[in-house]
């Protein structure tokens, strides 16, 4: 950033489009959602104006006063009044309100005007506010506020162009502003203060003629079924297990269509390339490992979907009203349950939303159980499974066989996760009573170009990590599958003479007491980077150990052939608990400051994976009398 | 002989490409400084992203508009 570009600083309550403006302004693609706490860290960007001028804007994470009482608030603070050590403050404060919120939102206004940085106030949502009839005339406003006023739609793609224009026409200001401006420190934050806040607001209020919203607004009629104490936790599960089922069957053409072109390119290539090692790389290394994990991307694609849908519109701050009860039963509230949802995508930014629970004991316990909610990364991994030993029949009701395991398999990931915050109730003391105090966002439509963005960003994760650390450790691991050669003589698959298969048969002495052959001890080590690099590693190891087979477009077939149903069960117990993500560890070590938590996870988790693997293994065989 | 060469290539630069996705910031620029004087400053640059400056003891600099820290 050059040093003569003016510091936009985006500052608001939780919730109230700062980052889908800050999109707007930067042209970034930051994930946005309709729920409070989803931007942790500040984020910037820089805005060249249609005059040409240029600024940095950065997104700062929600804060509801300049007192704050979670990690994230704390970024926000500490930025605003000038605390952190080499950060340049702000030249220009925008303070993003909703619009149809005005008496909270306008409380942080009246805080920040008192800081003393060049402010202006963007009245975000204010097509809503004007279809609910709660509309306020930015001039009037700024004139009962004393602050600069201006409309912004952050959904709509031209929804900043006022702010903008705004930042253009007054430019020389913000120039100015380059020589700092000292913050003033807020006030005392007690509740005599706030309490002096809210009567400004009302002030302001007044002046503009602005009344109260409706109370019965189209999201409270919904709200009157959806948080209903018996329909409200039905709709939820009925929700969520709709979700695994569509996951399961709609997904099922689009990956039958990647798996034949898997399988096309292999064909092409055998015919192409005579054969030796460039052959070999090509198709067992590349195309059955890497390509064995490519296919399952229409599931991703569809879950993501799903979840996006619920975020955006709303839905999700419900669930977690819903399941505070339940929460509350195991010694969390209800705001971890939206860090515990956002791990099923994956943990890692589940991990880092916890920096909104207020209570350390319960962000410690959120942090430490969020691996044991089922990450997408586990998806190809069930999926592979099911798909094998799985019937795909439909029970009563049009319920899928498969789609049903599938809900069983992330059902149990969420009981573990609670019997594991329950125990760790012990370890951290009883928290104290703390009641949920939580956002209901309005109920949205869900914007078809977030959904895009969303899912588009996903994809694009999923394409990278198989191009790059899946694609090269498939190769390493056929390199070390393939040397090294076998004597002349030598009469079993040569993958059993190379390093990896001795290394294989070394792991199969202890993976056999819970029903592992050595082919899925191999599939474990590379498989401790991320999960999912577990199937492409069975891919290159069974394309290297078969003989004749096309395994670059066909893995399930052959492991339905190759492994007895009790040792297909024990791998998706073993998924269900194994911390098999090296990526999760280091960032449970940035958020707890040290290395204790990652390995008692690490350790616990790969105690509770053998345990359940080996209890799974020995009770099937023992149900099915076989093994 | 060519087929042995480019899969030698392909393998070397998978093992570094995992090194990479894998190791963390410090460990990435420890390797980064071994191989600076072994390895031309682009790869560099490439294996230990934003740190290639501090690997290569500030001779290679960053891509415009990264910080460095």
């Amino acid at each position: 950033m050059s040093p003569l570009e003016p510091c936009i600083a985006l500052v608001g309550n939780p919730n109230c489009g700062k980052t889908a403006l800050f999109n707007l302004l930067t042209g970034s693609r930051q994930k946005i959602a309709n729920y409070a706490g989803v931007t942790v860290e500040r984020k910037e960007g820089r805005l060249t104006s249609p005059a040409g001028r240029r600024m940095q804007v950065l997104d700062l994470p929600g804060a509801y006063s300049l007192h704050p009482r979670t990690p994230d608030e704390a970024v926000t603070c500490d930025y605003i009044l000038g605390r952190l050590p080499g950060e340049v403050p702000p030249d220009l404060i925008v303070a993003v309100v909703d619009a149809t919120n005005l008496s909270r939102h306008l409380r942080l206004v009246v805080a920040l005007k008192r800081v003393g940085y060049p402010l202006v106030v963007a009245l975000n949502m204010s097509d809503l506010a004007r279809r609910r009839g709660v509309a306020v005339e930015p001039a009037a406003l700024a004139e009962a506020l004393g602050v600069p006023v201006v409309s912004t739609v952050g959904v709509r793609r031209d929804g900043a162009a006022s702010l903008v224009e705004w930042l253009d026409a007054h430019f020389s200001i913000v120039r100015v502003a380059v020589e700092r401006v000292e913050p003033a420190e807020p006030d005392r934050g007690d509740v005599a203060a706030t309490a002096n806040d809210q009567r400004e607001v009302e002030r302001v209020l007044a002046a503009v003629g602005r009344l109260d919203p409706p109370i019965d607004t189209p999201s409270d009629r919904i709200d009157g079924i959806v948080l209903h104490p018996v329909f409200g936790p039905l709709i939820l599960a009925v929700t969520l297990f709709l979700m695994f089922q569509a996951v399961f069957a709609g997904a099922r053409p689009f990956m039958e269509a990647l798996t034949a072109l898997v399988a096309m390119v292999a064909g092409w290539i055998n015919a192409s390339i005579a054969p030796g090692l460039l052959r070999s790389l090509f198709v067992d290394g590349i195309l059955a490992g890497a390509g064995s994990v490519v296919v399952f991307l229409p599931q991703i694609v569809l879950l993501f979907a799903f979840i996006l849908v619920l975020e955006d519109s709303g839905y999700l701050p419900r669930a977690a009203f819903l399941l505070d009860r339940l929460m509350g039963g195991v010694g969390l509230s209800g705001r971890s349950f939206i860090p515990l949802l956002s791990s099923f995508a994956c943990a890692i930014p589940g991990i880092m939303a916890t920096r909104t629970i207020p209570n350390p004991r319960d962000r410690l316990v959120t942090i430490l159980i969020a691996p044991l909610m089922t990450c997408s990364a586990r998806l190809p991994v069930y999926t592979l499974l099911i798909g094998a030993f799985i019937p795909n029949r439909t029970l009563a009701l049009g319920v899928g066989l498969q789609g049903l395991v599938l809900f069983v398999l992330y059902a149990v990931g969420l009981l573990s996760a609670f019997v594991a915050a329950f125990c760790l109730q012990f370890a951290t003391g009883k928290r104290t009573l703390q009641p949920l105090q939580m956002e209901l966002p309005s109920y949205h439509w869900p914007s078809l170009r977030n959904l895009g963005i969303g899912l588009w960003q996903r994809i694009e994760v999923f394409v990278r990590r198989v191009g790059t650390t899946i694609l090269a450790l498939m190769i390493l691991l056929w390199f070390l599958s393939s040397v090294p050669a076998p004597p002349p003589g030598f009469t079993g698959p040569a993958i059993e003479w190379s390093l990896a298969g001795r290394l294989g048969s070394f792991l199969a002495h202890v993976f056999a007491p819970i029903g592992f052959n050595w082919e899925i001890s191999i599939a474990l080590v590379p498989g401790m980077a991320a999960r999912e690099v577990a199937v492409g590693a069975l891919g290159t190891v069974y394309s290297l150990a078969a003989t004749g087979q096309d395994v670059a477009g066909a893995l399930t077939p052959i492991v339905a052939q190759a492994w007895s149903l009790p040792t297909a069960l024990s791998l998706l117990a073993w998924y269900v608990y194994a911390p098999q993500c090296l990526s999760t560890l280091a960032v449970i070590r940035r958020e707890t400051g040290g290395w204790r938590h990652p390995l008692l996870v690490a350790g616990a988790m790969f105690l509770a994976a053998y345990i359940a693997a080996g209890v799974t293994y020995h009770v099937a065989r023992w149900w099915l009398g076989a093994g | 002989m060519l087929q042995r060469l480019i899969v030698t290539l392909v393998v070397v630069v998978a093992l570094m490409q995992a090194l990479r996705s894998l190791l963390p910031l410090r460990a990435r620029v420890a390797v980064a400084r071994w191989l600076q004087p072994r390895l031309p400053d682009r790869v560099i640059v490439w294996f230990a992203g934003q740190s290639a400056c501090e690997a290569c003891g500030g001779r290679v600099k960053p891509p415009s508009g990264q910080r460095t820290e």
